[in-house]
């Protein structure tokens, strides 16, 4: 070719950089798919519930940025498929690098203000945070009520249960009370200490 | 009235007035007594703190305390205003520290990394270009990286050659091992926050059992270590050979470890990979307790059988058939017990 930099670029040789670069490319297509269509679905689900005013929320402080750093990953695709066929130029490395640079500072400075505007947003909305319902782990989702006397103590052991069942009240349209609330969560502790006779003792 | 009479009537007199000023005095201590008040002076989280030590030291937990108060502070209606805001902001307390504390825990590895990106962005500006470029240059045995910038306008890297593993090179972030130096930070850091976290978390919840800090911790150190080995593969892939902008692999490990753990969190999340794992130790538990109960009564009746046939004990535990017909009725009624 005449321009220099139309030049492809030299490839390790061997199986071992090829099957690397096809390892990469399906986890960058499956990473693609979980957070646009799980992390995306769950933001627009999010979205309609406090628009709906669901009394239970799940939400995760970085599911809006991780919908915006998600687009480095298409960046990355490219030059494994380019790599893959050897049709990569230092050009096209240059450009996609650049894109990767601008997408990730976004990521990043959105997140830290994504964060603030989210517990602002729900708090306008008149949510409350609560700390027994929310996951533990490290970047778990933080749970937020419309009415604060639900948020029950003592009920990590059942947690996850009482999460589908306040989704299952959102998507049968019922209305919930404290009492009904606490019933529930009184039948699903003596479920759990049934299943399990000692380990509460 | 002889003198003997008259001495005696007044050793009386004096010994009734003693008693009576003995007495009055006895009067005048115990009402002083009664009437003594120590006062001291608490602010409100001061006596809120005094309540839970009194509460603890009584064999209460921290939620029954917590209850116990609550339920006091809320039901009694001449609780003022200002003690119930006093009483709810206490009880907040931990709730905002764990939301603070998991935002940190969450951002603190993603910190360090940005940290030392910004520390090379600015390296980088200093030489002329933010976005100057390297190059891995590889000889028999050696490979070196370099930096296609003005060395002498840099503070820390004043060379434009650098041996790939050379400490300069490795903690800035350049190449690869700069790269792969930095995940490793963040894995460790992520790691020990989760356990700080959970160890934490552990203390302030009674309800939680160990059992939920190790399922916990080993799910977050599984996802630690599944994004940072995909990380690597992902950077390694990336750079090859060709010349890169400096601060490239660094923001691949930044974003791309970012958007992995958030996948994989989310994963987690759906498939409640923590309560699944929670609940094996659960059943674990209860399944060990249950052999052990099996195991306990098994040795009774043993014991009773070989105190009642000691022949027939022995022959059941080597395992020689027991031809003693009287005995043998004997035998399996005994095994039967």
């Amino acid at each position: 070719m005449a321009n220099s930099e139309a030049h492809y670029l030299a490839e390790s040789a061997g199986i071992k950089p090829v099957l690397l670069l096809l390892f990469n490319i399906f986890i960058c297509s499956g990473l693609i798919v979980v957070i646009v269509f799980g992390v995306g679905g769950h933001f627009i689900e999010n979205y309609h519930k406090v628009q709906n005013q669901a009394s239970y929320l799940s939400v995760s402080k970085w599911a809006l940025p991780s919908l915006i750093g998600v687009l480095m990953v298409p960046g990355l695709l490219y030059v494994f498929i380019l790599r893959l066929c050897k049709r990569l130029t230092q050009r096209r490395l240059d450009n996609t690098t650049k894109y990767i640079i601008v997408v990730t500072v976004t990521f990043l400075i959105s997140r830290l203000i994504y964060g603030f505007a989210l517990t602002y947003y729900l708090e306008n909305h008149g949510y409350s945070y609560c700390y027994d319902y929310s996951s533990s782990s490290v970047m778990g989702n933080n749970t937020w009520l419309k009415d604060p006397a639900y948020c029950m103590k003592n009920i990590t052991a059942y947690r996850s249960e009482l999460q589908e069942w306040f989704d299952q009240q959102y998507a049968d349209g019922k209305v919930l009370t404290l009492e009904y609330v606490q019933q529930e969560t009184l039948k699903m502790d003596a479920a759990e200490r049934a299943k399990y006779p000692g380990i509460y003792d | 009235m002889s003198s003997f009479e008259i001495y005696q009537n007044i050793q009386i007199q004096q010994k009734l007035n003693k008693a009576l000023q003995t007495q009055e005095r006895d009067k005048l201590a115990g009402s002083l007594n009664s009437n003594n008040h120590t006062l001291i002076a608490l602010m409100p989280n001061e006596y809120l703190c005094l309540i839970a030590s009194i509460r603890k030291s009584k064999g209460y937990t921290h939620q029954q305390t917590l209850e116990w108060i609550d339920n006091i502070v809320t039901s009694t209606a001449g609780v003022s205003a200002s003690t119930k805001s006093v009483w709810s902001a206490f009880k907040d307390t931990w709730s905002e520290y764990s939301n603070t504390g998991k935002t940190i825990a969450s951002y603190w590895p993603v910190l360090t990394d940005v940290k030392v990106l910004g520390v090379l962005a600015l390296e980088m500006k200093r030489g002329g270009d933010i976005l100057a470029k390297y190059k891995v240059v590889t000889y028999p045995n050696r490979t070196f990286i370099a930096l296609y910038n003005e060395p002498s306008l840099r503070k820390h890297l004043t060379r434009n050659v650098f041996i790939a593993s050379s400490p300069q090179a490795v903690n800035m972030g350049v190449g690869k091992l700069g790269a792969l130096n930095a995940i490793k930070t963040g894995a460790k850091f992520t790691v020990y926050f989760s356990i700080g976290f959970h160890a934490l978390d552990q203390l302030m919840r009674d309800e939680l059992t160990w059992r939920h800090f190790v399922g916990g911790v080993a799910v977050d150190v599984v996802l630690a270590a599944a994004a940072s080995g995909i990380v690597w593969g992902i950077v390694a892939s990336y750079v090859g050979m060709a010349a890169m902008v400096t601060i490239g692999p660094m923001l691949i490990v930044v974003g791309g470890g970012l958007i992995l753990t958030m996948g994989f969190n989310f994963l987690a999340s759906e498939y409640k990979l923590v309560q699944k794992m929670v609940d094996l130790l659960k059943e674990a538990e209860r399944r060990n307790k249950k052999s052990i109960t099996t195991f306990e009564r098994q040795i009774k009746k043993s014991l009773t059988y070989q105190k009642e046939d000691p022949v027939g004990f022995m022959h059941t535990f080597s395992g020689i058939p027991y031809l003693n017909q009287g005995k043998s009725s004997h035998t399996s009624a005994a095994r039967g017990r």
